[in-house]
């Protein structure tokens, strides 16, 4: 059997991935606006509320993580504004983005592909990534929404590219390896990539495209703060197991991320237990 | 220490419950420390600082059960690693020991 042939078809050259990403539905410009200016908090929380209010699935999606457990809010938030008041805007755009990324990518059919397991460990983190950052006193909010978006990526192939990804996933369960490599057998190319062609095309923030393009292999010390702890916090993820896939694996770990966050033994044990138990709080609504 | 977690919030927290980990506010900074007994006046204090939800401890795990509990975890754990090791270019060996304290239930410190 010529296997190579028989792939041909799921090949995704240059072209056919952003004819693809074309024709993804923009993100809502609200959210574009959050993260282009992810650097700033002083948002006009009227022109937000506003823009916000043109679209009822993304308030209503929002308002569903804001009553969450995990913002310890217990259902009083009924609006945006009161969102901000007592969330702070910070919060708020985390829940946006997290809320606007569920609408573009809905659930689709695509065989072996659990999209409440690919939520769980962009969730988990994204929590992690964001403790890591408060242990090492650097930016919170980047650390959290660059976890959450990592593996972007998987989720324009999983969505856009349904049969391709079945193989993939074919081809992982029958050899028994990482989806990256999985990936590039099947595919010739990688989430990753992909990750970054929709990073240029939504104009992501560097510190975020940052992330995504170095999530497995962060360069050497010094390029991002940020991409090294999404490196560690995505190996402590996998390996709590909080996605729960039977055949997970844990990726490698880069030493350079890990000698970036430079956390000592005891460190490393809270940083689990939080990440658990900060985790615990908002896996009844993923 | 072979206690069993549970999540409540403030509103189903009892004096004479006993926290399970320290409870930290937005800085990160310990309020209360973990073990601490819950009084009806912590409770007051903790409605006062907006803590809606805690972490108590639910019970206690038997030597036994215990025992099962992190046979089964660090089984799943070098499943999950079953790709790792050996290698000196990446920390995964450092993560996987550290993960296997954890699992084992090393309390941090």
């Amino acid at each position: 059997m010529n296997l190579a042939a028989e792939h041909d078809a799921d090949r995704i050259g240059p072209d056919r991935l952003a004819e693809q990403i074309e024709q993804l539905p923009a993100l809502p410009e609200v959210v574009m606006d959050l993260l282009q200016n992810i650097d700033r908090e002083d948002v006009d929380i009227g022109v937000l509320a506003r823009k916000m209010s043109h679209d009822q699935t993304l308030t209503a999606k929002a308002l569903r993580f804001a009553n969450s457990p995990f913002y310890g809010t217990q259902g009083k938030i009924s609006s945006i504004q009161q969102a901000i008041t007592l969330l702070g805007m910070k919060t708020v755009r985390q829940i946006l983005t997290a809320a606007a990324l569920a609408s573009v990518f809905p659930d689709n059919r695509c065989k072996g592909f659990e999209f409440r397991a690919f939520w769980r460990h962009a969730m988990g983190t994204a929590i992690c990534a964001r403790l890591l950052a408060r242990m090492l006193h650097l930016n919170q909010d980047f650390a959290f929404t660059a976890g959450l978006l990592h593996d972007i990526g998987r989720l324009v192939l999983v969505t856009r590219f349904p049969h391709s990804y079945e193989q993939v996933i074919a081809y992982r369960d029958e050899h028994d390896i990482f989806l990256l490599d999985a990936e590039r057998s099947i595919l010739g190319t990688d989430h990753v990539a992909v990750g970054l062609a929709l990073a240029e095309r939504w104009r992501f923030p560097e510190v975020i495209r940052h992330a995504i393009a170095g999530h497995h292999t962060p360069e050497p010390l010094g390029s991002s703060s940020i991409a090294s702890l999404v490196n560690v916090a995505n190996g402590i993820v996998h390996a709590l197991d909080l996605a729960a896939v039977d055949n997970d694996l844990v990726p490698p770990v880069s030493l350079d991320a890990w000698r970036n966050v430079g956390l000592d033994d005891a460190a490393y044990l809270r940083l689990f237990r939080e990440t658990e138990v900060e985790f615990e709080k908002i896996s009844s609504i993923l | 220490m072979p206690i069993i977690r549970k999540q409540v919030s403030l509103d189903e927290a009892q004096p004479g419950m006993v926290l399970s980990d320290a409870l930290l506010d937005a800085h990160g900074n310990v309020m209360l420390a973990a073990g601490m007994e819950l009084s009806a006046s912590t409770i007051a204090a903790l409605r006062r600082h907006q803590i809606e939800s805690l972490s108590i401890a639910a019970g206690m795990l038997s030597e036994e059960e215990l025992e099962g509990r992190r046979r089964r975890d660090v089984a799943r754990l070098e499943h999950l690693f079953r790709k790792q090791g050996g290698g000196d270019t990446d920390a995964s060996d450092l993560l996987h020991a550290l993960m296997r304290r954890y699992r084992l239930g090393e309390e941090p410190a």
